[in-house]
């Protein structure tokens, strides 16, 4: 899928990867991958600053911890803030795939019509 | 870090792009090298340099993953230097009301020199503590309320300036309102019968102009930390 695209709706896309539950970068990412169907292939990295960005507008939060290996890890939830957002991002995203829908639908009737 | 060990180098690169803000540095460094162990762990290749370079080369480019920091960290600069001065124009209020308390309290009465120098001091001094605190005020509303973009550009560069500038306004007039004080308090202590009483004054005059030397010093240093971040953005 086109990056460009893929970087404007990625606030929405790591909100939605962590509605399961709270996780690491790594986590998110791959959260994002298999969720996507692997559609979704942005350079890892680039999820970071998107976490660190919604963390400061309160729709996230993060707290160190430690993980199995014993490596400190930043592990990321999303807030109350954060959940509504993501309600309100499902809810613009759907009448938008709806009314795209709706014109691409015309378009495939319209093709199908017999010249005449 | 052992020699040649790319994930290190590769840490330490991320560091040397985000040196416009130092604690940032250590958290994404810290993060991405969490981020490429624990892709190599996963993998079940763990020591392979082709597949840490590869986990890097995913990773992206430490210069262009610095740049989309840059925002943020641009936000945090005006937001901290907002704080510090509304912190300083609070310190300095309070400070100015325990001296005018301590005044009353020590039944300190104002002589005929004092008061000259009061009808022009006292409300001068008024207005430029106000200047002060409503422009500490706006500058705080004003940089709480930006978001950052997801990619810096110029508009939100200068979004940032003018909330520093603002708070440079809010600062002159604390100045300005201190040396008032200043003055009045000279004047008082000149004309009467000095004893260790004052020293309360004094000391609560020395706390504002400390607090406002204190707010210079630090928005000095986001001046200097925004000059370097927007240059690195190539926002000059």
């Amino acid at each position: 899928m086109e990056g460009e695209m893929l970087k404007g709706h990625l606030d929405m896309i790591v909100l939605a990867a962590l509605a399961p539950g709270p996780s690491h970068g790594y986590g998110i990412i791959q959260e994002i991958k298999a969720r996507s169907r692997g559609a979704f292939d942005l350079p890892e990295g680039t999820i970071y600053p998107a976490l660190h960005r919604l963390e400061k507008n309160g729709l996230l939060s993060s707290q160190w911890t430690t993980a199995e290996t014993g490596r400190k890890r930043r592990t990321y939830r999303l807030t109350r803030r954060g959940q509504r957002a993501l309600s309100d991002h499902r809810a613009l995203w759907q009448r938008f795939a709806d009314a795209i829908g709706g014109l691409f639908g015309e378009k495939a009737h319209a093709a199908g019509r017999p010249n005449r | 870090m052992r020699p040649g060990d790319p994930i290190a180098e590769y840490g330490a690169a991320i560091a040397r792009e985000l040196r416009f803000d130092a604690g940032l540095a250590r958290r994404v460094r810290a993060e991405a090298e969490d981020h490429l162990l624990e892709a190599l762990g996963r993998s079940g290749e763990s020591g392979s340099r082709a597949a840490e370079l590869e986990a890097i080369r995913a990773f992206g480019n430490p210069h262009e993953l610095a740049c989309a920091f840059a925002p943020g960290a641009l936000q945090s600069l005006a937001r901290r230097a907002a704080v510090v001065m509304a912190l300083a124009v609070m310190v300095s209020f309070a400070a100015m009301v325990a001296r005018s308390a301590w005044y009353g309290w020590m039944l300190w009465q104002a002589n005929d020199q004092l008061r000259a120098a009061s009808a022009i001091g006292v409300p001068a001094d008024r207005v430029a503590f106000a200047i002060s605190f409503v422009f500490a005020l706006i500058a705080l509303i004003y940089t709480m309320t930006r978001r950052a973009p997801p990619c810096l550009h110029a508009d939100f560069g200068r979004e940032i300036r003018r909330g520093i500038a603002l708070g440079a306004i809010a600062v002159i007039a604390l100045f300005a309102a201190i040396a008032t004080e200043m003055i009045l308090t000279g004047i008082r202590f000149a004309t009467s019968e000095m004893n260790a009483s004052a020293l309360i004054p004094a000391s609560l005059l020395g706390l504002e102009a400390m607090a406002a030397a204190g707010c210079t010093a630090y928005l000095g240093l986001s001046l200097r930390r925004l000059a370097l971040t927007a240059r690195f953005a190539g926002l000059d």
